[in-house]
């Protein structure tokens, strides 16, 4: 590897980073009264990590991603993504909504090329990523289709091609896989963390699901009432099949999850999972 | 493909209520015709049998072609014929048409075009939203002899009454169409990068033209009676027209016949624009669960507004 | 909802003061502009065309505030003893109102009737269907020459086409009605009467709100035109009246007369479906 090629990783490594700095969000519910949806939130996510936020449904994950996305400017505090600071959506965070957002009126293969077309890319540029990426979540043969021809485990595959398919340096994706059923959610997860390995994006990842986050990520960012109570690293080796999440350092995990969620009983001895390198 | 008499044969065993609604119903109208006090003036009765209709009314059609050639000119003085009454029927027909479809096809193009330049900007739609719902209050029938004043009881004059109804109507449907766009397709289209004005033409509009499908349907029923509203009361020659000119001599025979060929018109007018629309959205997963048009579209075929899509 | 996404931006509270008055401001500033605007394009359009063509603003509303409650010109023309404008308008209101209440209760009943028993659904519904296919106008002239008096035929008339509107819509919303709200009634004990009246009727609301407020905005036309055609009475008649004898100020102004009551009184059905439901908060959300 020469010094140009060094260089070049060294700035990749910075660039794929997510600094959010001291991030608040406050609304105003109907009735005048003021929700504190994110309480200074802070955190840096390196390059090329799996990052799950996970917590109960109303607690704020959903506000932090669309905060770091740029849809929802904060009241409090900066998100800043590289070099430059978030002040709206871009192709550089793209993101895999919760609901079906794959377009219904474009052939899948349109779907996937859209946000290649509004970057300029060339027809061919765009025929050849979208082929790559197509191939890569198993529809080519499905290029040609409409949307309503597919199942939606098969539209959420488009959803995410469409998304890598822009080769960002970070991804963020909001309970994507929530609507669907268990087996399919499941080759859902090989399937994105094949791709990941592949593609080393940085992801940020809601979800409410504990057994997801801990198949996908290298760190967990447990968010209650809006406040990020808890920076877990998962060291546990991949793939996390069954036999790896029975562990007890797996279940131990769990459990420190759930308590600081406010659910299960007190752990009495969390400074000997850190030690044992369980959690960090 | 089954033959139309065992469709037919079918459909009775299936609904045999309705059958005999529709039988007890025309029974009942000839009973009725018999029963009814019998009118002072020659064909003219208050209830007309089904032989009187189909005979002596459809041939006093004829009265209508006004023109020398192909029939003899019973305005003239020439004798009354089927064959008179059938080109009557065609010619005042192609008229009425001419004028309907020519409005609707200009209003349409006019009410979604300039929507949709409006639409572009947030503000822009939020401005013109008052005066609008004011505009689209106006009860149109009641604007005939405005509009008339303005233009003369002339064709052109019926077809930009026409367009103008259909413009306000498609004018306010499209904007409350975009308006309910889901946030969700736009906010994918902005996360995958795409600007705000491609983000509009390749993602809103696309997303807003199936909400379109009632108010289409609507604008259809609308101009059917704006046209036939407007010949009624003016023209020289359509549906409208003959209408008017049979009510004048009480011939309600005459009249049955016109208003049953209107219905039938705007039914098929109803059916070619819903097939047309279902062709251009063909990309749409679930289309609207109402696929009897005329139930959709018929109902508010007077100039009744259309609301935000039936729900409040 | 575009519009907030449009903008990739949603405002959060930075106090909530500033926020209440940017929403005063786009409640009221923002449609009063809007009103602005369009009495400016209307003054324009009278100075391009001329007033005889189209009278401007200033000439409508002084025309309306002459003529509203007493009108000389009526008195000089033997139209009315010193009536003005206002109590023709009021025969056409009462008329109107008397049809769509009637045709309403005829059509809502039927069409929730229609759904508990099959032979009435067999009935009303090719009917309503055929019927509501065709410009119910058309039936306009039949009522006229049955019924002779224009108040009947326009009451008949009226209720007619509501009758319809109300049946179709209050079916569909019944028939679109989440199953699931009617099968967990069922299991907790409700009877055939019991789920009409706590299911059913609030949860099709919206849909029959709709439908009312399309059939009253219908039903102002409706009666305007066969006023026009027989009637020596209502704001038709005189729209008739002012058209033979080209009185442009006349004619436009009682047109736009007519585009007033009709948002007043579809406003007040929306407040008036609104009280009708006030006791029912479980009913509002299943509306919803």
């Amino acid at each position: 590897m020469g010094a140009e090629d060094a260089k070049r990783v060294g700035e990749q490594v910075r660039a794929g980073a997510v600094r959010v700095d001291h991030v608040s969000c406050v609304f105003e519910h109907r009735k005048g009264h003021l929700v504190n949806a994110l309480d200074d939130v802070t955190f840096t996510a390196e390059p090329g990590e799996f990052v799950c936020v996970v917590g109960p449904s109303g607690h704020g994950k959903t506000t932090l991603l669309r905060v770091v996305a740029g849809l929802q400017p904060p009241t409090g505090g900066s998100v800043m993504t590289g070099e430059r600071s978030v002040a709206g959506p871009g192709a550089d965070r793209p993101m895999v909504f919760q609901q079906d957002t794959v377009f219904p009126w474009m052939h899948v293969r349109d779907n996937v090329e859209f946000g290649l077309l509004s970057r300029g890319a060339s027809k061919a540029d765009r025929k050849e990523q979208s082929d790559r990426w197509l191939k890569a979540v198993g529809l080519e043969e499905f290029a040609d289709s409409w949307p309503r021809e597919l199942s939606g485990g098969m539209r959420k595959r488009v959803a995410l091609a469409a998304v890598l398919a822009l080769d960002a340096e970070v991804a963020l994706m909001d309970e994507p896989f929530g609507s669907l059923d268990y087996f399919t959610r499941r080759s859902l997860h090989e399937l994105l963390l094949e791709l990941w390995a592949e593609t080393r994006t940085t992801i940020f990842f809601v979800t409410h699901d504990i057994e997801e986050a801990l198949i996908l990520a290298d760190r967990i960012l447990l968010l209650r009432s809006g406040k990020l109570v808890d920076d877990l690293r998962v060291s546990l080796p991949r793939p996390r099949d069954e036999d790896v999440r029975a562990r007890s350092e797996a279940v131990e995990l769990q459990k420190v999850i759930l308590h600081h969620l406010g659910f299960g009983a007190e752990i009495t001895d969390e400074r000997s999972l850190r030690d044992e390198g369980v959690t960090g | 493909m089954r033959s139309p008499v065992r469709r037919v044969g079918e459909s009775i065993r299936r609904h045999p209520v309705s059958w005999i609604t529709w039988a007890v119903i025309i029974i009942g109208w000839e009973i009725l015709a018999h029963l009814a006090p019998a009118s002072t003036i020659e064909n003219s009765p208050l209830v007309p049998s089904w032989e009187f209709v189909f005979t002596d009314a459809l041939k006093q059609l004829s009265g209508s072609w006004t023109f020398d050639f192909w029939a003899p000119n019973p305005s003239r003085g020439g004798e009354e014929t089927y064959f008179g009454a059938l080109l009557a029927i065609l010619y005042h027909s192609s008229q009425s048409l001419y004028r309907l479809v020519l409005g609707l096809t200009v209003g349409v193009l006019a009410g979604v075009g300039s929507a949709l330049v409006i639409s572009y900007w947030r503000f822009a739609r939020r401005l013109v939203w008052t005066p609008l719902n004011f505009l689209r209050m106006l009860p149109l029938l009641a604007a005939i002899p405005l509009f008339q004043y303005w233009f003369g009881p002339t064709t052109m004059g019926t077809t930009v009454f026409i367009a103008f109804g259909v413009w306000v109507l498609l004018l306010v449907s499209t904007i409350n169409a975009v308006n309910n766009v889901p946030d969700r397709f736009i906010e994918s289209a902005r996360t995958l990068g795409a600007s705000r004005k491609r983000t509009y033409f390749a993602v809103i509009v696309p997303a807003a033209l199936p909400e379109l499908r009632t108010s289409l349907l609507l604008a259809a029923g609308l101009s059917w009676s704006l046209t036939v509203g407007s010949e009624y009361i003016g023209l020289g020659s359509g549906l409208g027209n003959i209408l008017a000119v049979a009510e004048f001599f009480t011939n309600t025979g005459r009249m049955i016949i016109i208003a049953a060929l209107i219905a039938f018109y705007a039914l098929i007018t109803f059916f070619f624009l819903d097939k047309f629309f279902k062709r251009l959205v063909s990309w749409v997963p679930t289309l609207a669960d109402d696929s009897n048009v005329a139930r959709v579209a018929g109902v508010a075929a007077i100039g009744a507004p259309a609301d935000q899509p039936i729900s409040g | 909802m575009t519009e907030r996404a449009e903008q990739a931006k949603t405002t959060p509270a930075s106090g909530g003061g500033r926020r209440r008055v940017s929403s005063v401001v786009a409640a009221i500033v923002i449609p009063l502009l809007g009103i602005a605007i369009f009495l400016g394009i209307w003054q324009g359009l009278s100075s391009w065309a001329g007033v005889y063509t189209m009278p401007s603003p200033t000439i409508t509303f002084r025309h309306i505030a002459d003529n509203l409650v007493h009108s000389d010109y009526l008195e000089s023309h033997g139209l009315s003893t010193g009536a003005g404008y206002l109590s023709h308008i009021g025969f056409t209101v009462r008329n109107v109102l008397f049809g769509v209440a009637i045709g309403a209760a005829l059509g809502v009943s039927v069409g929730l009737l229609s759904m508990r028993s099959k032979v009435v659904a067999e009935i009303a519904t090719p009917l309503a269907a055929t019927f509501g296919a065709a410009p119910i106008f058309v039936a306009a002239p039949f009522f006229l020459i049955w019924f002779g008096i224009v108040s009947t035929a326009q009451v008949l008339m009226v209720s007619f086409y509501t009758a319809i509107l109300m049946y179709i819509f209050s079916r569909r919303a019944a028939e679109n009605l989440a199953a699931q709200f009617v099968e967990s009634a069922l299991t907790l004990g409700g009877s055939g009467w019991s789920i009409v009246r706590r299911i059913y009727v609030p949860g099709t609301v919206p849909e029959v709100r709709g439908a009312f407020r399309v059939a009253l905005a219908g039903a102002w036309g409706l009666a305007a035109i066969s006023e026009l055609l027989g009637s020596e009475q209502g704001a038709g008649f005189l729209i008739k009246f002012f058209a033979t004898a080209f009185v442009i100020d006349g004619m436009f102004a009682l047109t736009f007369l007519l585009g007033i009551v009709a948002v007043i009184f579809d406003r007040l059905a929306v407040l008036g479906f609104a009280y009708l439901t006030r006791w029912s908060e479980a009913g509002r959300r299943l509306a919803l």
